[in-house]
């Protein structure tokens, strides 16, 4: 087979509210399209294979990581990042939050924190479950709602790895902002 | 990694005849296939991508059953009202796999074919891998196999099969759909993925181009009492070291039905017939579980450094099968 | 109000939340080109020049390739210098210096390309041949064959050695006896052997460089945490004057000990940059973390206590035998709280050194302390055991009054006040003594606990003060904010000192331009960069109160400020020094309790941590927020240790294989952390003594303790795995 001629394509995808067209590389990640082409360097890469969930972004209103999507499998797709969590100057619920609890120490990982922090609460709020799920309470499991306990805040933040062991704190943070949902 | 030609496929047809025409590989959530052309493993000329085929719907069907379209999510599906309540043990399953973000990008179709875990096949720098280099030997055997196979394995290959979700789908005997260049078929799971034997480098028995397009599962009577329990090296985003789902009903205070099928023990979910049967018409109580415990167990053959997945498999049956009946 | 002592908000808080923090890799430059690494695939031998000449030309033909440096071109680099790397983990050879590899992961060429995506493709290109040469890869091999002699002009040494003290502390010694020369033949005698795997920092942030030349002076943005270091070691690489070289690092995700020491890959992306004339950036992938910025070393470990029936301990032996690379000088000093933690007459540590061919290990937190205490904590709990004595009661038993290494008293201890803190608040009171006594449906229940302990550490350090029309007073001082919140803990000290409101005062850091500190590490940092911090804050309040005497308040001093001539915000800016710890007097240590209770699942070997109790006593608390949350990283670090991690090595290549577990959400614990909070004067002005490793020390025993409580079980090998914990499924049958 011989090699490919062009490697080159164009994405276009709206990121944080607004258009974007990008030439890049075929085989450029979102991650590397949204920190080396866009400039957008909040999301953070550290593994680069999927392990650390440090390059948690939403794609279409689901978290999912940067590092292992291809940038030309969602061409056209609605991107939010980090960058576009507080609205101007107003940092979001679990911004302040994450703040105020000291959720990070070297801040690396807080990107991803946040993205998936997010996510989560929307997921919830939709009845999605976890694994932990099934550990609580079979019944509400299958049909109701669960409840989001520490546990459940615990399992669904599992894929974001901290070092620096700010883990605590971040389930505080997100606990709280999850109460005061109506 | 290699560079590629890329492009989007419009139907299912315009997939597989690129297929054919380029030999191309066909492209889903990437978690899997990007991953492994990063590290030099895969390395295709052509991607095609199927993630706009409209494969993602999840339906009741005329049986009573659920057909899963290939294109579903792994989130999707175990959220699914028809899922969570027909099947929870297949929600549990897929649950218990990767993480929420990956269970967002990774496909029901995906989740099939995805590789294994192997260490010796996933980093080309270890030339020794059947799987990924017919003929090169296998590393595993003589070296790092404390997370591989008990049964089913061959003399070129020791790798099991990562799939939470494909247990789960074990015993519940499902059907996966595919369609290929010469036309439709569907693949009891069973005789879906392939034991190594003379052809490691062969995960499952699809033909050239052939793609999954659906996940058919008949209706079950064990929604009341099934469970899937993993067990690995920390809480959560580990893949298993052994894992056991199972299905019974319980009628007149004896078991009916009953499916065992075990993950991280081979390179297929490990169905245990010889164990189900000896479960069949006996009250569900912890010493005749001991006793099919021993018998799921039966016939492994383990490596230098995986020997306590015989013991953590006995171990493990049991506790699936009393967390089922609580 | 004091600002110290205030529960606030980092200073970069609002930055990192939003995504606006900069990291190295996040920097961006016009005409930046991308570099990826080639590394050796084999622990021993020789590159076959031809394989190499062959594979540079092929990685440079791909697209977009620039360059590709091998040591068959590279510009010969100087070795380090020695003062440096006779007591430090430097790598005495210089990267690319020549063909030969002394092990896994050695650098063999830089590829430099347009983009990411050409580099990393051109490296994957290069298929390099070896001539294998037979590898020592763990001590135990160097241990049981004669020693190779050294060569290459002495930068590679082989066998195994005996240093006589640890780093630049003439002190600490490694090898160390005292009181009567034999055993104790009475007495109660514990004697176990222990070992700890090799440990990756794993920041999550991939170390990264950015090296950019402007004519004959270097700018390097670098994720280390030690810039003066740094720039001491590129200037002997490169054979450059270090004033040439500036060195930015305002932001470093995690270090852990790693980021510093092994600056091999820096150098070469500096070389990289000059080379082909543009600024090159380089970041190390996960794999090559872990052989490229450092590990902690494995440990075995030989224990032995004898106590009188009473519990008073009357002998301690610690033996350890670690590794180290056949091209740099490390030693994981094990034995050294042995020395002094708990009262024993008679005291003999020893510490042997094997040097494989494994990449260079270096400080990972806890050095020493964290697989030392590891052992002696066990131990202890077996002493506690043998004895019938409460584990916490043993401590308090065998407690020193004094350091009996040095003989001076302690400058500040605390610590029967966290033992008995950490007892209350855990509810250790209800704690049966037979293992296996609790149990809660499937799992065992077991407590237990361990002393943390760790020294207070000080070094000299230099603080730049600015006041400018604005009202703002601006410290800077070359340190590293690193996640400790250092930059918080200055600002509220500087506060302080001044007398200023906090909106006032600002503390940078992570520029060389900045005057000198040492490396962010050793837990030091508070109370080196805090000393001169403070000295130059009272300096700062004395100058002001000479120019504007009487003139007191926050409001009427900033008014002051903002008015002010040039000639007052002249006087205002001056640089001040702080010296390093005393060589007499008090010694300083910070000590600490852990409690915790485990969940053993015996039938599928598993073991939940569910709660954590630690009382630490490390002098006064800066800041109780960030404080509180730096000791529950410590213990999580310490929870990875016991539970899960190592680095899975090939045994028959060397290779890292698999991957490396780090504790997730879902391993955590519910968590109790309680501070004893009384100042020490007696290792720096401001009361501190160090607060970013003591959270770590003692956790592995604490839970190998507990997991004995709970299963009957004394687990001396770390990670505690499955295989460990599980009990047979037929204990009756011999074929299982």
């Amino acid at each position: 087979m011989p090699e490919a001629e062009t490697s080159c394509r164009i994405v276009e995808l709206t990121v944080n509210g607004g258009a974007r067209r990008a030439t890049v590389d075929v085989r450029s990640t979102l991650l590397d399209l949204l920190r080396d082409r866009i400039g957008l360097t909040g999301t953070k890469k550290g593994c680069d294979h999927g392990l650390c969930g440090a390059c948690t972004v939403t794609v279409d209103g689901e978290r999912v990581l940067g590092c292992l999507t291809l940038a030309a499998s969602i061409d056209g797709s609605d991107v939010v990042t980090v960058e576009g969590l507080a609205d101007g100057d107003e940092l979001s619920a679990l911004q302040q939050a994450f703040v105020e609890h000291d959720g990070f120490q070297c801040g690396f990982c807080t990107s991803g924190q946040l993205s998936s922090a997010h996510a989560l609460l929307r997921e919830h709020t939709r009845g999605d479950l976890s694994a932990a799920s099934f550990e609580a309470d079979r019944g509400a499991a299958s049909c109701g709602r669960v409840c989001l306990t520490n546990d459940e805040i615990r399992e669904r933040m599992a894929g974001n790895i901290c070092r620096c062991g700010a883990q605590a704190n971040i389930v505080t943070a997100i606990a709280e902002v999850g109460r005061g949902r109506a | 990694m290699k560079t590629f030609q890329f492009g989007h496929a419009k139907s299912v047809d315009d997939a597989i005849g690129t297929a054919v025409a380029t030999g191309g590989t066909y492209y889903a959530g990437g978690t899997n296939l990007l991953d492994l052309m990063k590290n030099g493993v895969e390395a295709p000329d052509v991607l095609i991508d199927v993630g706009r085929l409209g494969l993602d719907a999840i339906t009741a069907t005329p049986r009573g059953g659920v057909l899963i379209g290939a294109g579903a999510t792994n989130s999707v599906v175990a959220n699914h009202p028809l899922v969570r309540t027909q099947y929870p043990v297949l929600s549990q399953a897929i649950l218990s796999g990767a993480t929420t973000q990956l269970r967002n990008m990774a496909t029901a179709g995906g989740n099939l074919v995805q590789r294994t875990r192997c260490p010796y096949f996933m980093d080309p720098a270890f030339a020794a891998c059947d799987k990924r280099t017919p003929g090169s030997g296998c590393a595993a055997r003589g070296g790092f196999n404390r997370e591989h196979a008990l049964f089913g394995a061959s003399g070129s290959c020791v790798a099991v099969h990562p799939s939470d979700m494909a247990v789960a789908l074990a015993i519940l005997d499902a059907l996966v759909h595919v369609r290929g260049p010469a036309g439709s078929r569907v693949i009891p799971l069973d005789q879906f993925f392939a034991l190594p034997a003379d052809h490691p480098d062969r995960d499952n028995t699809l033909a050239p181009a052939e793609l999954i397009v659906g996940i058919e599962l008949p209706p079950s009577a064990c929604a009341d009492h099934s469970w899937y329990l993993k067990v690995r090296d920390r809480h959560s985003y580990a893949f298993a070291l052994v894992s056991v789902a199972v299905g019974l009903d319980v009628a007149d205070g004896v078991i009916r039905p009953v499916a065992i099928a075990m993950g991280g023990v081979a390179a297929k979910p490990w169905r245990n017939r010889a164990a189900e049967s000896a479960l069949v018409g006996k009250a569900p109580q912890r010493a005749i579980f001991q006793s099919a415990a021993r018998i799921a167990m039966e016939g492994a053959e383990p490596l230098s450094q995986n020997g306590y997945k015989v013991d953590l498999g006995k171990h493990a049956v049991v506790r699936a099968l009393e967390r089922a009946m609580r | 109000m004091t600002a110290v002592g205030r529960a606030l908000d980092r200073v970069e808080a609002r930055a990192k939340v939003t995504g606006r923090a900069v990291y190295t890799a996040d920097v961006a430059m016009p005409r930046l080109a991308h570099a990826a690494l080639v590394q050796s695939e084999v622990p021993h031998g020789q590159v076959v020049a031809e394989s190499l000449l062959r594979a540079t030309e092929i990685a440079s033909a791909a697209a977009g390739v620039l360059r590709v440096i091998t040591p068959l071109n590279c510009p010969p680099l100087k070795p380090p210098p020695r003062e440096l790397s006779d007591d430090m983990p430097l790598e005495r050879r210089p990267p690319l210096s020549d063909l030969t590899v002394q092990h896994v992961g050695q650098h063999l060429a830089v590829v430099v390309a347009d983009t990411l995506e050409q580099a990393t493709y051109g490296a994957s290109l290069m298929a390099i041949e070896y001539e294998t040469l037979p590898a020592q890869l763990s001590a135990r091999d160097v241990l049981s064959a004669p020693a190779a002699a050294d060569d290459g002009d002495g930068q590679l040494r082989h066998g195994a050695y005996r240093p006589d003290h640890f780093v630049k502390l003439d002190d600490e010694k490694l090898q160390d006896r005292r009181g009567p020369n034999d055993e104790p033949t009475q007495g109660i005698k514990v004697e176990s052997r222990f070992s700890t795997p090799i440990n990756a920092h794993y920041p999550i942030e991939l170390a990264a460089t950015v090296a950019a030349w402007d004519g004959d002076v270097l700018v390097v943005h670098d994720t280390t945490r030690w810039i003066t270091g740094e720039r001491q070691a590129l200037a002997a690489y490169l054979d450059m004057p270090e004033q040439n070289i500036r060195i930015v690092a305002p932001l470093v995700g995690g270090a852990f000990g790693s980021k510093s020491f092994l600056w091999m890959h820096v150098a070469l992306c500096a070389v990289a940059a000059r080379e082909v004339e543009r600024p090159v950036k380089l970041v190390l992938t996960r794999n090559q973390m872990f052989s490229s910025t450092g590990h902690r070393p494995r440990t075995e470990q030989h224990l032995t206590l004898v106590a009188g029936a009473d519990g008073a301990i009357a002998s301690t032996e610690q033996h350890t035998v670690t590794e180290t690379s056949t091209v740099a000088h490390f030693c994981e000093p094990a034995g050294l709280s042995a020395r002094f933690l708990y009262q024993s007459p008679r005291l003999v540590v020893s510490h042997t050194v094997a040097r494989t061919n494994t990449p260079t290990p270096c400080f990972m937190r806890g050095p020493g302390e964290a697989p030392g205490l590891f052992a002696l904590e066990v131990a202890i709990d077996e002493l506690a055991h043998a004895t019938g004595i409460d584990p916490v009661a043993l401590r308090m038993r065998n407690d020193a009054d004094v350091d009996q290494v040095s003989g001076r008293p302690w400058s500040g201890k605390h610590l029967r006040q966290c033992y008995e803190q950490g007892a209350e608040r855990f509810g250790w009171d209800g704690r049966p003594t037979a293992p296996r006594s609790l149990r809660r449906g499937d799992v065992q229940i077991g407590w237990g606990m361990a002393t943390a302990t760790y020294p207070g550490r000080r070094m000299p350090a230099s603080c730049r003060v600015t006041t400018t029309a604005d009202g703002i007073v601006r410290f800077a001082s070359a340190t590293h904010e690193v996640g400790t919140g250092v930059r918080t803990v200055m600002s509220q000290v500087a506060a302080d000192a001044t007398g200023l409101p906090l909106a006032n005062v600002r503390f940078e850091s992570g520029d060389s331009s900045f005057p000198h500190a040492p490396y962010s590490g050793a837990s030091q940092t508070t109370a080196t960069v805090g000393s001169a911090v403070h000295a130059a804050g009272l300096q700062w309040r004395k100058r002001f109160g000479e120019r504007h005497p009487g003139r007191n308040g926050a409001a009427a001093v900033v008014a002051a400020l903002r008015t002010g001539s040039p000639d007052l915000l002249d006087e205002l800016t001056f640089t001040v020094s702080s010296d390093g710890r005393g060589e007499h007097g008090s010694v300083s240590q910070s000590f600490g309790a852990h409690f915790c209770e485990v969940e053993v699942d015996e039938a599928i070997g598993r073991v939940t941590v569910t709660r954590w109790v630690a009382v630490v006593d490390c002098g006064r608390v800066l800041n109780p927020k960030l404080a509180r949350n730096q000791v529950m990283g410590g213990v999580l670090f310490g929870l990875g240790m016991a539970l899960m991690e190592q680095v899975p090595y090939d045994p028959r290549t060397a290779q890292v294989i698999g991957e490396y577990y780090v504790p997730t959400h879902a391993d955590v614990p519910d968590f109790d952390i309680g501070f004893v909070d009384a100042p020490d004067f007696g290792l720096d002005p401001i009361g501190v003594r160090g607060i970013g490793e003591i959270g770590t020390c003692g956790v592995p025993a604490a839970i190998a303790n507990a997991i004995f409580h709970a299963t009957g079980k004394r687990l001396r090998d770390l990670p505690i795995t499955i295989e460990a914990l599980m009990t047979p499924f037929d204990p009756e049958q011999t074929d299982a």
